[in-house]
């Protein structure tokens, strides 16, 4: 079957004065269409590094990505010229970002911003365009989107506004959307809309990828998860099997930090450590400062994703072991 | 019914627009009268905007524009001049009114001309870096290493003298500064959240430029403009007074002080009246643009 993103060793590198940081170091992994994929992680893992150099959308003179395959619905995203790029940011992949306020312009409308993205990409006169746009407004959930459109971003509320940004981004009815972290600006009955509306879009875009710290997100919505650390994956698979079987150390610790309501004694448990430097990371598994139950080949040889069951994926010493 | 329909549209369509500038304008006047400075510069310059365009149609003396009447020359301040009359016995006063649509024009020209340069430049440059920002910032630099008076003078003696030239001149000589600002203002910009979803949804750069990075310098950008419509309209009369810009018969307030030096011990009234015309339009400018300053930076204030 075709899938929609193929990702094999992608490496995205920024060069700065102190040496190469090596922000996403060989990740791979497939989404199918009609797919929600989460990327759960630390701050500092790499998760939205890794979705920015999918997307190529990362400055080209500090930063260099290359993988051994990147191909969105079979083409190669590595070999397009800066002005092919721009004809498929938008329309065949979007982004969504975090705080919905800073990513809109507040001098204008609006309708004139969600009619000068449709008019990026499609040829249609300005009437037209803000009908697509009320159309949107509308399949996002926004009360009056006829209204909406003549209000500007400081009229509205950061849940509104994150809807409208959602409502941008799918109206050019992209194959891929990639949301980095649309809810962590809101609080959390917004989060809860938000993320059903996510859902019940599933069927406007062929694949989603949300990129997230917060695990229960990723349990709400996603088909299939992949835990990053430090620029590398060390568990992916489908959520049902990382969530509720958790193979690596890292997942189990970070699923054992969720505090949980039903009546939890005593401290909160938490993986101690932080995230190793991006500039010199630590010889074999980049988690082995951290484990709980390294064994002593981790310090020196890194282990590969391998499959311990259908479609679940782990990169541990320990597990393959046994 | 057709066209009952649209002309209903038509209205509301107006009607609509000019309670949104009302509003706008009553926001802006609100601020303003804040500053009882800026407000009297904003009379003084409303005055001078109303006398510019309208003043022709109703001065005693139209004929004086053009044609002398020697009869008539140097006669002191009456009931029939206000002003006196000249060398050449035309009315001071119809010519000094006749002077501020001179200097309207002239300053308005010359404020686009600079302004399109300068903004457009300036853009490019904070837009694009490289080589592009360092080649025009180069070609600022050595424009910026003249004296703003002496340029103008240099540029407008090498052209035919008369009201164009001393309008290239002037633009020539003004743009800099704005290249300087909006590039400052642009390269803070580019780095905005909000340029960044832009691009990622497929903008492109000029796009960006033009809805993005542009109504966001706007500010600074007026605030200079109506500033420098004051030193414009001096530059123009500095021009004019030593002999390369507007050309004699043209009624222009530098060149009447120019002609009337000759004659100040006796008829001081020939240089005095538009000397202060000069004065109190520039004064205005200085007004209205440290109260708009006010307005759209109020970290400036040195109070």
């Amino acid at each position: 079957m075709d899938k929609l993103l193929k990702v094999k060793n992608l490496k995205t590198h920024f060069k700065t004065r102190k040496g190469i940081v090596k922000a996403v170091d060989g990740i791979s992994f497939e989404l199918e269409k009609g797919e929600v994929l989460g990327i759960a992680g630390e701050t500092g893992s790499g998760k939205s590094v890794a979705a920015k150099s999918i997307m190529r959308i990362l400055p080209s003179n500090t930063a260099f990505s290359k993988a051994d395959c990147l191909e969105l619905e079979g083409q190669n995203l590595l070999e397009l010229s800066k002005s092919d790029l721009k004809n498929i940011w938008g329309k065949k992949i979007a982004i969504i970002f975090q705080n919905p306020f800073s990513y809109i312009n507040p001098l204008f409308s609006i309708g004139k911003q969600m009619s000068d993205v449709i008019s990026f990409h499609e040829k249609i006169n300005k009437k037209e365009a803000l009908k697509i746009a009320s159309e949107m407004l509308h399949l996002v959930g926004m009360p009056n989107p006829k209204s909406i459109l003549k209000y500007y971003p400081h009229e509205l509320s950061g849940g509104m506004i994150q809807r409208v940004m959602i409502a941008m981004s799918l109206s050019c009815k992209p194959a891929l959307l990639i949301a980095d972290e649309p809810t962590t600006a809101l609080d959390v009955t917004v989060q809860a809309q938000i993320l059903k509306l996510l859902n019940d879009l599933r069927d406007k875009t062929s694949g989603i990828i949300l990129i997230t710290h917060n695990l229960a997100i990723i349990l709400e919505i996603c088909n299939a998860i992949a835990v990053m650390y430090a620029g590398k994956l060390l568990e992916k698979g489908c959520v049902e099997d990382v969530i509720y079987k958790p193979s690596h150390p890292y997942t189990q610790g970070l699923l054992q930090a969720i505090p949980k309501l039903d009546g939890q004694e005593g401290k909160l448990k938490y993986v101690p450590g932080n995230i190793p430097s991006a500039l010199n990371p630590p010889d074999g598994c980049r988690f082995s400062p951290r484990c709980p139950v390294s064994l002593p080949c981790c310090n020196h040889r890194e282990p590969v994703l391998t499959e311990i069951s259908p479609r679940h994926f782990v990169a541990c010493h320990r597990v393959t072991r046994s | 019914m057709e066209q009952i329909k649209n002309h209903t549209r038509l209205n509301n369509f107006i009607v609509k627009n000019l309670l949104i500038t009302i509003k706008n304008l009553d926001n802006i006047l609100y601020q303003l009268r804040q500053n009882k400075l800026s407000i009297l510069g904003l009379i003084m310059i409303s005055f001078f905007v109303i006398i510019a365009l309208f003043g022709p149609y109703f001065v005693p003396y139209a004929q004086d524009a053009m044609t002398t009447s020697v009869e008539n020359r140097l006669l002191p301040p009456s009931s029939e001049h206000f002003f006196g009359t000249d060398d050449l016995g035309r009315d001071v006063f119809t010519r000094v009114i006749l002077g501020a649509g001179v200097s309207l024009k002239i300053g308005i020209i010359a404020i686009s001309i600079t302004m399109f340069i300068g903004i457009s430049l300036g853009a490019i440059a904070g837009y694009f870096g490289g080589w592009i920002d360092e080649i025009i910032m180069r070609i600022t630099d050595i424009f910026l290493a003249f004296p703003n008076l002496l340029l103008a003078m240099a540029i407008a003696a090498a052209l035919k003298p008369g009201l164009t030239s001393a309008m290239l001149a002037i633009s020539l000589t003004w743009w800099p500064w704005y290249t300087r600002l909006v590039r400052g203002q642009t390269l803070q910009l580019k780095n905005q959240p909000f340029v960044y979803a832009s691009k990622s949804m497929g903008a492109n750069s000029l796009y960006i430029i033009v809805r993005h990075i542009l109504p966001n310098c706007i500010g600074p950008v007026i605030v200079n403009a109506s500033l420098d419509m004051g030193y414009i309209i001096l530059a123009a009369a500095s021009l004019g007074f030593i002999g390369v810009g507007a050309q004699p018969p043209t009624p222009e307030w530098g060149l009447m002080v120019s002609t009337g030096r000759k004659f100040f011990l006796d008829s001081s009234w020939m240089a005095i009246f538009p000397g202060m015309a000069i004065f109190f339009t520039v004064l205005g400018f200085n007004l209205l643009g440290d109260g708009l300053r006010d307005i759209f930076d109020p970290q400036s204030r040195l109070r």
